[in-house]
């Protein structure tokens, strides 16, 4: 962990975060916090801004008001890629659509981060390389291109880049969207698992509330903009807040129906 | 339309240009800068130049010899006419290395390796590679525009120099074969006429040609918006303004380096 980070310090903290594009108000004033070493699950609809306020955590795009700090580091005044860079070395980034180099085999891809951040020798790039892809159960796939893998696969694929450097952070975006319900699970869970195995912290994005039960140590509740609840996953389940309560009973009627 | 509408259609386009204009010298003031600060991706740059280098080669070297070709049998019978068949070779080499070489291969390669360049690009802006890039703390400038940049201006003047030797080539068998012209002949007529001077300045040219060919495609590549339809539509400008460029380029560079070298 970096010496920048104080002893029990969050991960993340965004504090009155605002963000509209061409006049359309996305963020409207965002507080949260991410407790390190736990899994904080952002919830809410598809175009609430989930995707929006963790591009905010990597600099992939800048608020327009609030501060937010990143691993103990104040990014708020960030205004170029190199002053970013050096934060980026310890944060994973899993895409919903998993962004795989699409040149490179799944082996490459993962090596990718390695080859340019690490002074490491081939040989021991290619065995992290295996090790990363047997976390997320991929050793076979790893001479294959992304185009000749499922899109489960690609996703585990896109983690296992993700944590080619052993990040500090994970920021998941919609991990389960676009599965079937079976391989949603098995992500959920393998994204649990990791992150008991590796104690670091993870951010995950998701409308899929069975993910949010299985990864979630704690669950904010994005809508319209603001954060409109925050607690653990049973917490939220007993809100009051008729947002939340509307949002959990479509889930529920979803996941009920599916498995009539 | 009525005159209010048309004007605000007008101010909407001159706007929209100059904003393109601004973004575009803009990203190319960064991505001349990212070719010259470390680090280098030297392996992505070898790959570009086989990408954009040797897989153009057949297409630039067929064209160079058949232009060659073409243009000597279009102009062996007028000097056949005025007894001056043993100038063809000066005619076809100084036209080809002049102006025609060049030209010729500069489009090319904007049309060929712009789609290339816009196209994968394109799509990995739509499929958030570029920002995997960015996130993976690599700067796309530098991994990406940089290395295509450079590849642009080091295959240029190869494919020209090959293709200028291919047409003279041609010319030399219509030379021979319809002029009726001793072989060594030709080639000592083409020795004598063609100086340094008319050689290096347009290859020299070529460096701008692959230079604004490279930040042209990677421009567009990256101003690319929407799913597959809009890698299309990019991929589309790419070329054309790629080709737009190297004309353009062309126009101004060719009477400057006139007068700087005659």
């Amino acid at each position: 962990m970096n010496e920048s980070m104080q002893q029990g310090e969050p991960a993340i903290v965004a504090e009155d975060v605002y963000k509209s594009f061409d006049g359309q108000h996305v963020l409207r004033g965002v507080s949260l916090t991410a407790e390190t070493g736990k899994t904080m699950v952002i919830v809410g609809a598809s175009g609430s801004g989930k995707t929006v306020l963790v591009s905010m955590f990597v600099g992939l795009i800048t608020p327009d008001r609030g501060t937010i700090r990143v691993l103990g580091e104040d990014v708020t005044p960030f205004t170029k890629e190199a002053q970013w860079n050096q934060l980026r070395m310890r944060i994973g980034f899993v895409f919903q659509g998993a962004a795989l180099y699409d040149s490179m085999t799944i082996g490459a891809n993962v090596a990718f981060p390695l080859r340019h951040h690490t002074k490491l020798s081939s040989k021991e790039i290619e065995e992290r390389v295996v090790d990363k892809l047997r976390l997320v159960g991929l050793e076979e796939a790893v001479d294959k291109l992304p185009s000749q893998i499922s899109g489960g696969m690609q996703k585990r694929a896109g983690l296992a880049r993700a944590l080619a450097l052993d990040p500090d952070l994970v920021i998941y975006d919609e991990p389960t969207a676009g599965l079937d319900p079976l391989r949603a699970e098995s992500i959920s869970r393998h994204i649990r698992e990791l992150q008991t195995k590796l104690g670091n912290t993870a951010v995950v994005v998701t409308h899929d509330m069975a993910c949010a039960f299985i990864v979630g140590d704690r669950v904010a509740f994005l809508d319209d903009g603001v954060i409109a609840e925050q607690g653990t996953v049973e917490e939220l389940a007993r809100s009051a807040d008729p947002r939340v309560r509307k949002f959990f009973k479509a889930a529920e009627c979803l996941s009920g129906g599916a498995s009539q | 339309m009525n005159g209010n509408s048309f004007a605000r259609t007008v101010g909407h386009s001159l706007i929209a240009s100059v904003r393109s204009s601004g973004a575009f010298v803009l990203f190319s003031a960064r991505a001349v800068s990212a070719s010259l600060t470390r680090p280098f991706f030297f392996g992505e740059l070898v790959r570009q130049v086989y990408a954009i280098g040797i897989r153009s080669l057949p297409l630039t070297s067929t064209v160079g010899f058949c232009v060659g070709l073409v243009f000597a049998m279009q102009t062996v019978n007028q000097m056949k006419r005025f007894g001056a068949a043993s100038y063809l070779a000066a005619a076809v080499g100084l036209s080809i290395v002049r102006e025609l070489g060049p030209i010729l291969t500069g489009i090319m390669v904007a049309a060929r390796a712009g789609a290339g360049i816009g196209a994968e690009i394109g799509s990995m802006k739509v499929t958030r590679q570029i920002d995997a890039l960015r996130v993976t703390a690599i700067d796309p400038m530098e991994f990406l525009v940089a290395t295509r940049v450079l590849a642009c201006i080091i295959v240029l003047p190869i494919l020209t120099a090959i293709a200028d030797v291919l047409g003279i080539v041609g010319g030399w068998i219509i030379g021979i074969t319809v002029g009726n012209i001793i072989p060594m002949e030709y080639l000592r007529t083409t020795y004598h006429f063609i100086r340094m001077v008319d050689v290096f300045p347009p290859l020299f040219k070529t460096l701008f040609f692959g230079l604004v060919i490279g930040l042209v495609s990677c421009f567009q590549g990256f101003r690319t918006t929407g799913g597959t339809e809009g890698v299309g539509i990019s991929t589309t400008l790419t070329v054309e303004r790629a080709v737009l460029a190297v004309a353009i380029c062309d126009v101004f560079l060719t009477p400057a380096l006139t007068r700087l070298i005659g």
